[in-house]
């Protein structure tokens, strides 16, 4: 079998195999942090102040670096480029030469910390494109942009702390959270609305769990975050959410967004020197969970997310008519069909407590005027009258079977609140004064002219929306 | 005989006026004057009063540069003898009079305000809209109706420099010209369905002449003192005089 | 003699004829009703009026009911805030008119029956078209206006040209929308966000914002149609100006096709969306 051809072939297969040999011992020998290190070690030599500095820095091995991090569990190589981030002569230097800005590294060393723990990225990669984690490297963790880093402070301390000490954009990405409403969607840790997905371990999910089809630029969770806080439908066609940023605020929401991680870092890290409880009286409550659907609760706004009106619920005319304990029943069980989700604890996580709160500060705008009593019960209703009526008068803006919504200015009629919970003396007496400051407007003597007859019949004839399917 | 009954009956259908279910305002009567008689006067102002500077705001830098940051109103231009300039004065429901004048009334876009800022314009003409400028100008031209109303008469596009368009004065009244592009400019025009209006001049003073005899009403409008009405008889081949003093 | 006598005869009548106003306004179509069915007509406007629209215009037609003020947050948080139309300054926005007319009787008995979705002015489809003439002349008697100006001509509207939304259509619109100074108040990207935007008020001295083709639909309807009416005949009582004067007839669907790409509603643009 020594024919030329095997003969050959055995040749130019070898030669093959040894130019892979010989390309890979290249590349290992010319190495991206090779180079660097070189580099530096010749910075050293040569802006050395006396000879025993020059003679420390021709000494300088060249290797790759490891550290170590037991308690963390975490191996960085990130300092086989970045070999002087610790040096504060390199304080001028250019990257990757530089000095750690700030003094985070002076309370935070190398050996006790690592990098990765803060900046994420691959920490065992021995290049830069893999230790960064950017573009096709799969990846879960790429390094976090800079205006993000923040948010690994709030891993182990306390806000008190980072508010006074340097790290305000955290704090602030918090308060706008609790101010913004966005609880009224997103649960965190068991509580708030279930219209969005729920928050929990956010900042710890990797990129795979983000439908990036139309996240602009790197598609990474940052941006993605990023960019459905300043536009939601842009990421999510078909998403309700109602947040409308002004400048910063999207990038100090991210901060905080990033803070929120399924993991728990060690005690011996944790250092938490003040307890800090976010504010629970009413009016927080109310940032916390029902801003972002209803804003300030004075005005009425058909919305176009939505696409129906979303009530004032703070509007004093409002107020006149509902008393706390009917406002509670609609708060408890949300109305269904719409927007609104039910906020008792089995639903939301809330305790009863916190919503009585909430009721009480949207109660609080309510003038000591009472209205004249309607007495519904005291009518004998007939419901053909109503249906007459209601068709005339009430269906351009309530919809022929009570839906809203569709562009149709009036709320929904047809849900179970309001046929089960609310009182057809609370429905009578909103048609006859209407709502000032909205547009239902008032039927009664005074206003657009029903008779008292009139209104209980259509109340009666709203109140069988429910049967109807 | 019975035919000329007839006929007579016929013929007499002439004199009576069906008219239809709507009204119809009856348009102004060309006669000609001999003998005319005439309104002179003088608008005075009870005291003077100080001409406001506007600001100009605008975003964009280059209407900044070329517009300038604030100018002179020009609300009261006050004589030393306190006439009142670009007052209105003009007869109401004239129904029969002279010719009406053959002129159209130029609206010009310039430096970024509107020239002239008062003036008269005669129903039948046209009104010559014109940017000077080169930028954006929307002329938004509408009656001022009661109750503090406006009515949009015409609203003209005028995006190039050295555009023209000619449009037809169909309505009468005090208008008032406005840019939405800049909310600074302002102009008012009266236009009349009858040729007896005038502008007071510099002094103040003004003369409406060739009216037919009889008794009017007047209006006497100013931008910044507002409006008066008041009632003159004008007696054949004489001068009346008309005189009036805003107080502020 | 007789022949004289019935030549006479004749002319007379033929003079009575010819200068009776009855004969000359039967040339006119205001002439089309006569007292009493015009009284019956506004009567059952009147009833119609007030079950539907008097909530919101009020009962003097000046805009005044009870609904006041609407609001419609857009899905870019821009908050539009709409007053019902004050019917008795006789000025409307929708019209096959030029600048500056009345609209013609068909506009607004199209906007009844439509109703303006954009504003949540609710359509009125389930009504006869007797009751729409009747609300509209009802509706007219709240002005002056009709008493003192004649209506003008219907704006003919042909159908609109094949390469409407055409890519080179678009890209000619596009170019005209610049030179024409559209973005100034409507925004680079169309989202009503230019330099003007914050300056512009109505007849009425209220603010108004305009129109952010992004994420709107037109009140008078999004067709080719529509969009190019408004361009020849302007909004009356807005800052919109009429550009009949300035751009012929095939720049105005030039700047329809790009208009529609904004708004996202060309051929391909809806073919994307289906995904």
């Amino acid at each position: 079998m020594h024919s030329r051809f095997y003969l050959s072939l055995l040749l130019i297969s070898s030669l093959v195999l040894m130019m892979f040999i010989g390309m890979g011992v290249y590349r290992e020998m010319t190495s991206e942090w090779k180079t660097y290190q070189t580099e530096y070690k010749n910075m050293l030599v040569r802006n050395a102040e006396d000879d025993a500095a020059r003679k420390r820095a021709e000494k300088l091995e060249i290797g790759l670096r490891q550290n170590y991090v037991a308690s963390l569990n975490k191996s960085d190589r990130c300092m086989s480029c970045h070999i002087g981030v610790e040096n504060p002569y390199m304080a001028k230097a250019d990257q990757p030469f530089t000095l750690h800005s700030g003094d985070y590294i002076e309370n935070h060393p190398v050996d006790k910390f690592g990098c990765t723990i803060c900046h994420y990225g691959q920490g065992r990669a021995t290049n830069k494109k893999e230790a960064h984690g950017k573009g096709h490297t799969h990846w879960d963790y790429p390094i976090i942009p800079t205006k993000y880093i923040q948010s690994a402070c709030a891993k182990c301390h306390d806000y008190k702390m980072l508010q006074e000490e340097g790290a305000e954009l955290v704090v602030k990405g918090e308060k706008l959270f609790r101010e913004k409403g966005c609880r009224g969607c997103h649960k965190l840790n068991g509580v708030g609305g279930d219209l969005g997905k729920a928050l929990d371990g956010i900042g710890s999910k990797p990129r795979a769990y983000y439908a990036m089809k139309h996240v602009v630029g790197e598609h990474t969770a940052y941006n993605w975050i990023k960019q459905h806080f300043d536009d939601p439908r842009a990421i999510v066609p078909t998403s309700e959410m109602r947040v409308f940023m002004e400048e910063d605020e999207s990038d100090l929401l991210t901060t905080y967004i990033f803070s929120i991680r399924e993991e728990e870092m060690p005690s011996k890290y944790r250092f938490l020197k003040n307890i800090v409880t976010p504010p629970r009286d009413g009016e927080s409550l109310y940032k916390m969970f029902c801003v972002a659907c209803h804003g300030s609760g004075k005005i009425s706004v058909y919305d176009e997310i939505f696409d129906r009106t979303i009530p004032a619920i703070t509007n004093p005319p409002f107020l006149r008519s509902a008393d706390n304990k009917t406002i509670k029943n609609i708060v408890m069980e949300g109305r269904g069909g719409t927007q609104m989700t039910s906020w008792k604890t089995t639903a939301s996580g809330l305790k009863e407590e916190d919503v009585d709160k909430i009721v009480e500060y949207v109660a609080s705008s309510r003038t000591y005027e009472r209205p004249e009593p309607f007495n519904y019960l005291e009518f004998q209703t007939n419901i053909d009258s109503g249906m007459r009526l209601y068709n005339n008068r009430c269906s351009y803006c309530h919809g022929k079977e009570g839906k809203g919504g569709n562009r149709q200015l009036g709320i929904n009629l047809k849900n179970s609140t309001v046929q089960q919970v609310l009182d057809p003396e609370f429905l009578a007496l909103t048609i006859r004064d209407g709502r000032e400051g909205t547009p239902m407007p008032s039927f009664g003597g005074d206003g657009l002219g029903l008779s008292d007859q009139n209104i209980a019949d259509v109340v009666a004839y709203v109140k069988t929306f429910g049967k109807k399917k | 005989m019975k035919k000329l009954v007839f006929l007579a009956l016929v013929l007499s259908l002439f004199i009576v006026d069906t008219s239809d279910a709507r009204k119809k305002k009856k348009k102004y009567e060309v006669i000609d004057v001999t003998n005319g008689g005439s309104i002179t006067g003088t608008i005075k102002a009870a005291s003077k009063v100080d001409d406001p500077v506007m600001k100009i705001e605008t975003k964009k830098p280059d209407e900044v540069e070329f517009c300038g940051t604030e100018f002179q109103s020009n609300m009261y231009i006050i004589s030393p003898d306190l006439g009142v300039k670009n007052v209105v004065v003009a007869l109401l429901k004239v129904k029969q009079g002279k010719a009406m004048p053959e002129k159209d009334y130029v609206i010009n876009n310039l430096k970024c305000q509107f020239e002239p800022l008062v003036g008269l314009a005669f129903k039948g003409n046209n009104f010559v809209i014109k940017n000077s400028d080169a930028l954006f100008h929307n002329t938004n031209l509408g009656i001022q109706l009661k109750g503090g109303k406006k009515r949009a008469v015409y609203n003209l596009a005028l995006p190039n420099l050295n555009q023209v368009l000619k449009k037809k004065i169909k309505t009468k009244g005090v208008h008032s010209i406005k840019c939405d592009a800049h909310p600074w400019m302002r102009a008012y025009v009266y236009s009349s369905d009858s040729p007896y209006a005038a502008l007071t001049d510099d002094s103040g003073k003004f003369e409406i002449t060739d009216i037919p005899a009889g008794t009017y009403k007047v209006l006497i409008w100013h931008e910044g003192f507002g409006e008066v009405k008041q009632e003159i008889t004008v007696e054949a081949g004489q001068a009346t005089t008309l005189d009036h003093t805003f107080s502020k | 003699m007789r022949v004289f006598k019935i030549l006479a005869l004749f002319m007379a009548i033929a003079l009575l004829l010819i200068s009776s106003p009855d004969f000359i306004s039967a040339q006119d179509e205001d002439a089309e009703y006569d007292d009493a069915a015009y009284e019956a007509l506004l009567e059952k406007g009147k009833e119609y009026y007030n079950a539907r629209c008097e909530a919101c215009h009020g009962a003097d037609g000046d805009g005044k009911g009870f609904v006041d003020i609407i609001r419609v947050s857009e899905k870019n948080g821009r908050v539009l805030e709409i007053y019902p139309r004050d019917f008795t300054v006789g000025v409307y926005k929708f019209r096959s008119t030029a600048t500056g007319c009345l609209p013609d009787d068909k506009d607004l008995m199209g906007t009844v029956k439509r109703g303006i979705t954009k504003s949540l002015m609710p359509p009125q489809d389930n009504i006869s078209s007797e009751e729409t003439e009747a609300v509209v002349e009802y509706v007219k008697s709240f002005s002056e206006r009709y008493e003192e100006e004649d209506p003008c001509d219907q704006i003919s509207v042909a159908d609109p040209p094949v390469w409407v939304a055409s890519e080179k259509s678009i890209e000619k619109g596009k170019k005209i929308y610049k030179d024409m100074k559209c973005w100034e108040c409507h925004g680079d990207l169309g989202k009503g966000d230019g330099p003007k935007s914050n300056d512009i008020t109505d007849d009425w001295g209220k603010r108004l914002l305009p129109f952010n083709f992004v994420t709107g639909e037109l009140k008078r309807g999004s067709t080719a149609e529509n969009v190019y009416m408004t361009f020849t005949a302007g909004l009356d009582g807005t800052g919109m100006p009429s550009y009949q004067d300035t751009l012929n007839e095939e720049d105005r669907w030039h700047l329809v096709s790009y208009t529609l790409k904004l708004m996202g509603l060309t051929e391909s643009d809806k073919k994307t969306a289906s995904h």
